[in-house]
C-alpha cells in the first residue's frame, strides 16, 4: 500500500525500560524470587574468580617479599680443595654478563689468628665502656657487589665504594647488631674498632638487609682490605667463600642452573647453589582444576537461573494475555510487546547480577579475612559479571516474548478477566 | 488529516463499512462469532449497536476496532480496505484514530490512575511529561482528577469505568468504539458516563455504543439492531 494510513506508533527506548521496570516493581517478592537463580549463580563466578586471584596473589606476595630473586652460590667441600681457589678471579664479571642477573658479589669470612674486635678508645683515656661478652662479631670480607645484592640500606654513614676496594682502606661497616655491642651509636666522628689489634675505621651502620639476615650481627669490611691488611683470602681454610645473586623477578631458577657453568665450565660440581623455591606448580594445578569445576557450576546454575526466568515469565504471561491485549489496542506493534517482555526479563537478569556481584565480592572478603588474606579481585571480574546476568535474562525472555507476541488482541480482551 | 483535507475535493467515504463482514472460528467445533453483516456509519454519527447476548456484539466492535480480522465480508475503514493492513498499519490506526472502551476498565491495577490514562499515550513516543499532563487533562474532564495519584486497585467500579474513558479520550480518536460501557454501574456514574459519550459525538467524534441499557441506546443518532437475523437464520436452519 504506497499510501501512508497513519503515523506508525513508535515506543521510546526510556519507556521501554520504564515500563519493564514498573512490571518489575509492582510484584518484588516474585521478582526477587525469579532472580534468585541468576544470583546464585553470578555469586558464584564472582566468588570462584574472586578467591582463586587472591589465592595465587597470595602466594606471589609472600614469594616475592624475599626469596623470589635472590642465588646464593657456595662452594661444596670438594670444590673448597680445587686447584686455583674457590672462584675464579672474574667471577663477578662472569655472572653479570648472565642474563637476568641484576647484580653480584662475593663474601666470605676473615679468618685471622686473634678474630678479636674491641672498641677503640682514645689514647689514655680511662676504659669506661663494659668489655663486650660472649662471641665476637663475625668478620666478613665482601665486595661492594655483595652490599647491593644484599640490599643494604644503611642507619648512618655511608657503604664503602670502589675508592675503598681500590686503595684497600682499613675502613669498614657494622651491622645494626654488631654495632650495638661494640658501643659505637655514631658514626660522625668516624670511631674505630679494633680488629685483630689492628684499627679500623667504621663508616657507616647497615640497619637493614633482604634475605640474609646474619649480615646484621657482622662486621663488614672491603674484600681488598681483607687480603691486603688482613692476609686472608677466599681460598684459606675456613674462609666459607660464597656469592650473592640478585635476580629480575622470575630469573632467579634460569640464573641459579646457569651460574654454576658460567663461573667454572670445567667444573661446575663444585659449586652449590641455593634458589628460592619455585611456585607451588602442583598446587596451582590443582587449584586450577577446583576453578575450573566451580566455574563449571556456576554457569550450570546460570542456566537453571536462566531457565527459572523463563518459565516465571511464561507462567506470568497468562495472567498478563489482558495487559498484552490492552497495549495492542492502544497502539503497540507485536515489535514492543517483544521488546517489552525481553527488556523485562534482560532487567531481572541484571539486578539479579547485581545482588549477585555484590554477594560474590562479600563472600571473597569474608573468606579472605578469617583466613588473614589481602582479598584480590580483578575489576575484569566483576565489572562484566552483573551484565552475565543479563545476558542470561535476555536469553531467558526469547520464548516468552515470541509467545507474548503471538496472543490476539481480540482473545486476550474477551477471554481475561481485568488484570 | 489527509482524508479531511480532500473532503471539499472527494466525496468523503464513510468511517465505517461493513460489507458481509462476519467472523467465525474454525473450531472443531466450527463456532459462528458473528453472522455477516452490513453496516455504514458516516463521520461525526453517535451509533448504538444493541442485540441479544451471543449475537456477536463484541466481536463486531473488534473487528471494526481492528482487534481480529473478519473471515468473511469486506471492511474499510475511512475508506481504507483493512484486509490489506499489515501489523504495523493496523496499530498505528488504533493507537492514533481508535479509542476503546471495553466492558472490563481494564486498568493495570498496581499502576497510578494518571499511569493508567497516559498509557493511552505511551506508543505515540511521547515525554513522559507530557503523556502526564494530558492524562490530568482527561482525568479533569470524567471528573476524577483528585484521584490522579491513586493506585488504580483502589478505585471503585465506576470510577474505574471512568478512568478507562479518560484513557480512551486521551489520544484524542476520531472513532470511539464502546463495549457495555454502563453495564454494572451505579444510576449516577451511568448518566455522567452518558453525557461524556454525548460530548465526544457532539464535538464531531465518531461513536459506536454497544450496549443493553435502554437509556444508552436511545441517546444515538441511530441505533444497529443486531441478531435478529441470527435468531431468523437459527429459526430457519435448527440444524445448524
Amino acid at each position: 500500500m504506497s499510501r501512508r494510513i497513519a503515523e506508525p506508533t513508535r515506543m521510546r527506548a526510556r519507556d521501554v525500560i520504564g515500563e519493564a521496570a514498573a512490571v518489575i516493581a509492582a510484584r518484588p517478592l516474585r521478582s526477587a524470587l525469579t532472580g534468585l537463580g541468576t544470583v546464585l549463580a553470578v555469586a558464584g563466578f564472582v566468588a570462584v574468580l574472586g578467591l582463586s586471584s587472591t589465592a595465587a596473589g597470595q602466594v606471589t606476595s609472600a614469594f616475592n617479599q624475599r626469596l623470589a630473586t635472590e642465588v646464593r652460590i657456595t662452594v661444596t667441600h670438594s670444590g673448597q680443595l680445587a686447584a686455583g681457589g674457590p672462584f675464579p678471579p672474574d667471577t663477578q664479571r662472569r655472572l653479570d654478563a648472565l642474563h637476568g642477573v641484576v647484580v653480584a658479589g662475593m663474601y666470605w669470612r676473615l679468618t685471622i689468628a686473634s678474630p678479636s674486635v674491641l672498641p677503640a678508645r682514645p689514647a689514655g683515656a680511662p676504659d669506661r665502656t663494659a668489655r663486650p661478652t660472649g662471641s665476637p662479631p663475625a668478620l666478613v670480607a665482601a665486595t661492594p657487589g655483595f652490599l647491593a645484592a644484599v640490599g643494604a640500606q644503611l642507619s648512618q654513614g655511608r657503604l664503602f665504594g670502589t675508592w675503598d676496594q681500590a686503595r684497600a682502606e682499613p675502613s669498614c661497616l657494622l651491622g645494626a647488631g654488631a654495632a650495638r655491642r661494640l658501643g659505637v651509636t655514631s658514626v660522625s666522628h668516624q670511631p674505630a674498632v679494633m680488629i685483630g689489634g689492628l684499627p679500623c675505621t667504621v663508616v657507616g651502620i647497615i640497619s637493614h638487609v633482604r634475605g640474609q639476615p646474619w649480615v646484621i650481627g657482622s662486621v663488614l669490611m672491603p674484600s681488598t682490605t681483607a687480603i691486603a691488611i688482613w692476609d686472608s683470602p677466599p681460598d684459606s681454610p675456613g674462609a666459607e667463600p660464597g656469592v650473592l645473586v640478585r635476580t629480575r623477578p622470575g630469573a632467579a631458577q634460569l640464573v641459579a642452573r646457569q651460574a654454576p657453568l658460567a663461573i667454572s665450565p670445567d667444573d661446575p660440581a663444585r659449586y652449590a647453589v641455593t634458589v628460592p623455591p619455585s611456585p607451588a606448580r602442583l598446587g596451582s594445578q590443582v587449584a586450577s582444576i577446583l576453578t575450573g569445576l566451580f566455574l563449571t557450576l556456576a554457569g550450570i546454575s546460570l542456566l537453571v537461573g536462566a531457565a527459572s526466568i523463563a518459565n516465571v515469565m511464561l507462567l506470568a504471561l497468562a495472567e498478563r494475555t489482558a495487559e498484552i491485549g490492552l497495549r495492542r489496542a492502544l497502539g503497540a506493534r507485536r515489535r514492543h510487546i517483544a521488546a517489552q517482555i525481553l527488556v523485562e526479563s534482560a532487567l531481572l537478569g541484571l539486578l539479579g547480577g547485581i545482588a549477585g556481584t555484590s554477594l560474590g565480592v562479600i563472600a571473597v572478603v569474608l573468606i579472605a579475612i578469617a583466613r588473614d588474606w589481602t582479598p584480590v579481585i580483578a575489576p575484569l571480574t566483576v565489572l562484566p559479571a552483573p551484565l552475565i546476568g543479563a545476558a542470561a535474562g535476555l536469553v531467558a525472555g526469547l520464548c516468552p516474548s515470541w509467545r507474548a507476541v503471538r496472543i490476539e488482541p481480540a482473545e486476550a480482551m474477551s477471554a481475561y478477566p481485568a488484570t | 488529516m489527509s482524508i479531511h483535507g480532500l473532503s471539499w475535493l472527494l466525496p468523503l467515504p464513510p468511517a465505517i463499512e461493513l460489507r458481509g463482514v462476519g467472523l467465525s472460528h474454525s473450531g472443531p467445533p466450527p463456532v459462528t462469532a458473528l453472522s455477516p453483516v452490513d453496516l455504514t456509519v458516516g463521520h461525526g454519527e453517535l451509533v448504538t449497536v444493541t442485540g441479544p447476548a451471543g449475537s456477536g456484539k463484541t466481536t463486531l466492535l473488534n473487528v471494526i476496532g481492528l482487534l481480529g480480522r473478519p473471515t468473511t465480508g469486506r471492511y474499510r475503514l475511512n475508506g481504507i480496505d483493512t484486509a490489506l493492513l499489515g501489523d504495523r498499519d493496523a496499530a498505528a490506526l488504533r493507537g492514533r484514530q481508535i479509542g476503546f472502551v471495553f466492558q472490563r476498565p481494564q486498568l493495570l491495577l498496581s499502576r497510578s490512575v494518571a499511569d493508567n490514562v497516559s498509557l493511552a499515550l505511551l506508543y505515540r513516543g511521547l515525554r513522559a511529561q507530557r503523556r502526564q499532563r494530558r492524562a490530568m487533562d482527561m482525568l479533569d474532564r470524567v471528573g476524577i482528577a483528585g484521584l490522579a495519584g491513586a493506585l488504580a486497585g483502589q478505585l471503585s467500579a465506576g470510577e474505574r469505568q471512568l478512568a478507562a474513558i479518560a484513557r480512551a479520550l486521551a489520544g484524542g480518536p476520531s472513532l470511539l468504539l464502546c463495549d457495555e460501557p454502563t453495564a454494572s454501574l451505579d444510576p449516577g456514574t451511568t448518566d455522567r458516563i452518558i453525557d461524556l459519550l454525548s460530548a465526544v459525538h457532539r464535538d464531531g467524534g465518531t461513536v459506536l455504543i454497544v450496549t443493553r441499557d435502554p437509556l444508552l441506546a436511545d441517546c444515538g443518532t441511530r441505533s444497529f439492531g443486531l441478531g435478529a437475523d441470527l435468531l431468523a437464520d437459527r429459526a430457519m436452519s435448527p440444524g445448524r
